[in-house]
């Protein structure tokens, strides 16, 4: 049978509970730590994130220089099917057409039309309008007109 | 053992010197690495990431009067192939084997430009039609065509073909312009180049953000002509058309707007054509100019106009002023020298005439009688004053000032008063000559010739304004030569050359043509020009062949004139309405 001594202060059960304890780390420090942790793939998720951005977007340039140098190389075609040459051959070959032995100039009293300007290829390939766009009247105008027409106008 | 001991010791020692040494030898290795030599390193490791890309700018397009593309820079793609790339001749056999199947090309073909030991790309094939470009490049980004790349290059076109190709000009293999506008205005129409610094990884490819542009190319200017591609390409038709009729050696055509100096057509013939990709070859380097401003010639009779403008300014003839033509003028040359003699072109004496048979009868004598009431001084201020021996400044390349011997020379002698009077003995450019008739239909203010309308750049659009040079004669002295050159016009002779419902100002010349020996009477240059409508002029007209069979600017050059004069007067709309009657 043992007995235990009635402990005294500083006896060896009380140094034990004393003892230093291992103290856990806070939560600060966790949270630094798992930031510090997260930092080296975030860094290479954004990274690899902008490079394949970059990547897409040269790719779409290139993609946009492919299709800005095939529409320019389709106006020099539609200027090439506009030239005088090529309607001269296509209405000699392809209609039948021939030159007249004479010209016979016949005199109408109505105004002479203004040449229009048919600028087709434009600088930066930006294509031109060939026939340049009337500015009839509106849908609104034509509302206006019908409304009049049916007592609806002021 | 003390010494066994002492051996070890000596040993550690002799290991720890060792590495010391060694790192004694590091240190100082990257001492010199990283100080020393840093610049020379650092330069290394710059040019291995770092890549300066130029872009090209964009040249400038040339386009006539309404806009219609005369000459345009595009790009299309070309296919090069880089042979150390494909050092293995089984890979190498493959991708010539698809390229050629793709570009319709036979694969041994492309398989002779795959030189393994070059890395340097080779250009297998360019110009490629959009359709096989798109093919190749689907291949190569399936992997398909390894050490195989496309890439767009800039092409100089032409959608009127080989129109005013003398006007133009062309491109060298460097893209610089080397004749025609094309080389006058190479430094408006080229732009200055783009600069881009960007870096590339361990495989040479570009990290794409690391592109930083250092400078934004600047594109060229686009040229708006005054030349009309209609009436540009009557007048090379007419003109081809002409000289072979009239067996000639060659011939010039030019249409221009009195009122601004616009040169709305101009053309020589025999030329050469842009549309050829071989433009330049050497044995037709004679035809790589603007021969209407290059070439000078003796105008012949047109030449009294500008003999009869001036006396009729001074208010020394009128039309109807009577001079004597005698048929026949000799001039003594002095002592042993035998007299110089001037007839008329049909050997005939006309008696008295007024100075409008003059220019009807186109007499020579007749004309040197009027040259003589202007005498040498009055009559060589008015060459200078009509631009005779000065150079007109139009925008094209190699013009010349003509020929004109005054009175100044030593050789100078009253000889050429009376040759020079009716256009021979003096040389003229087609530019110049038309430009002094010209002068005449716009009233007697001479314009500025001028081909280019327009410049529209990226620094916005500049348009030329028309510029008078000077006023040459006075308004009546110019309306009264022109219904005296309608006159002449309308006369019996020419009659079949008359243009239908329009009233025209003209005057035809020959010239025999100057050799070393003397004048050739037998290869004569047939010309003529014209004012239409002669009232209110809007174009002058200048038809010029050279050696024609027929000879005489009446015979040959007038029935061109009526042809051409008939196609404008339609296009431009030139009727009895416009005449003021």
């Amino acid at each position: 049978m043992s007995s235990i001594a009635p402990g005294r202060p500083g006896s060896m059960s009380t140094r034990m509970l004393a003892a230093p304890r291992v103290r856990r780390p806070s939560r600060l420090l966790w949270v630094f730590l798992l930031l510090l942790g997260l930092a080296p793939p975030a860094y290479l998720l954004q990274t690899g994130g902008a490079l394949t951005t970059g990547y897409e977007i040269q790719k779409l340039e290139r993609e946009r220089t492919v299709w800005l140098n095939r529409n320019q190389q389709l106006e020099v075609e539609i200027a090439r099917a506009q030239s005088l040459a090529w309607v001269e051959h296509e209405a000699v070959q392809r209609l039948g057409m021939q030159r007249p032995p004479q010209t016979v100039v016949v005199r109408v009293d109505t105004p002479v039309p203004a040449r229009s300007e048919a600028r087709l290829l434009r600088r930066g390939g930006e294509p031109m309008p060939a026939v340049p766009i009337e500015d009839g009247p509106s849908w609104v105008d034509a509302l206006d007109v019908i409304g009049t027409a049916l007592g609806l106008g002021d | 053992m003390p010494s066994g001991s002492g051996t070890f010791r000596a040993r550690i020692f002799l290991l720890g010197a060792l590495f010391l040494g060694c790192a004694f030898l590091l240190v100082y290795r990257l001492y010199e690495f990283q100080w020393l030599e840093r610049e020379k390193y650092r330069e290394q490791a710059t040019r291995n990431y770092q890549r300066t890309i130029e872009v090209a700018a964009q040249r400038g397009s040339i386009f006539d009067t309404n806009g219609n593309p005369l000459a345009v820079t595009i790009q299309l793609d070309a296919v090069s192939i880089t042979g150390k790339e494909l050092k293995e001749p089984k890979r190498a056999e493959q991708t010539a084997v698809t390229l050629g199947a793709l570009l319709g090309m036979p694969a041994v073909d492309v398989f002779k430009l795959i030189d393994p030991e070059r890395d340097a790309p080779v250009t297998v094939k360019d110009q490629l039609p959009a359709a096989v470009a798109d093919q190749i490049r689907d291949a190569i980004d399936d992997g398909a065509l390894p050490g195989v790349t496309i890439e767009p290059r800039p092409v100089r076109q032409y959608p009127e073909g080989p129109l005013a190709s003398a006007i133009l000009g062309f491109l060298g293999k460097d893209r610089d312009g080397l004749a025609g506008l094309e080389w006058y205005f190479e430094n408006e129409l080229a732009g200055a180049p783009g600069l881009i610094e960007t870096e590339v990884d361990t495989t040479d490819k570009e990290i794409i953000l690391a592109r930083r542009i250092v400078r934004p190319p600047h594109d060229g200017n686009d040229l708006i002509l005054t030349i009309d591609r209609w009436v540009q390409r009557m007048l090379e038709r007419e003109l081809a058309e002409a000289v072979r009729a009239n067996k000639a050696i060659g011939g010039v055509a030019m249409v221009m707007d009195p009122s601004t100096g616009a040169i709305l057509g101009m053309t020589s013939y025999p030329t050469y054509t842009t549309a050829d990709p071989m433009v330049f070859k050497e044995r037709e380097e004679a035809l790589h100019k603007a021969v209407p401003v290059t070439n000078q010639y003796e105008p012949g009779s047109v030449m009294k106009l500008v003999t009869m403008a001036s006396a009729l300014d001074l208010g020394l003839v009128t039309p109807n002023t009577i001079v004597n033509d005698s048929g026949v003028v000799t001039f003594q040359n002095g002592r042993g020298r035998p007299p110089t003699t001037i007839k008329n072109w049909d050997f005939r004496a006309n008696g008295p005439i007024s100075t409008t048979e003059v220019l009807i009868r186109s007499s020579n004598v007749g004309t040197y009688q009027v040259a003589q009431k202007l005498g040498p001084g009055e009559l060589y201020k008015f060459f200078d004053l009509f631009g005779f021996g000065q150079k007109t400044g139009v925008e094209l390349p190699g013009e010349v000032s003509g020929t004109v011997r005054t009175p100044d020379d030593p050789a100078w002698s009253v000889v050429d008063l009376a040759t020079n009077a009716f256009g021979q003995g003096i040389a003229v450019t087609p530019l110049q000559m038309l430009n002094a008739i010209a002068t005449i239909g716009n009233d007697g203010v001479m314009m500025r010739p001028t081909i280019v309308k327009e410049m529209d750049g990226p620094d916005g659009a500049h348009r030329k304004e028309p510029q008078p040079v000077r006023r040459v004669i006075s308004v009546d002295a110019a309306r009264t030569l022109r219904e005296m050159m309608v006159a002449v016009y309308e006369q019996p002779a020419l009659i079949p050359n008359r243009i239908p419902g329009v009233r025209v100002a003209g005057k035809t010349g020959t010239a025999d043509s100057p050799t070393d020996l003397g004048y050739n009477t037998r290869s004569t240059v047939a010309s003529i020009v014209a004012l239409m409508p002669a009232d209110k002029p809007k174009l002058a007209i200048l038809i010029r062949l050279d050696a024609p069979e027929a000879m005489y600017g009446g015979t040959a050059a007038a029935p061109v004139l009526k042809r051409v004069g008939s196609e404008l007067a339609a296009y431009y709309r030139i009727s009895a309405s416009t005449n003021g009657h």
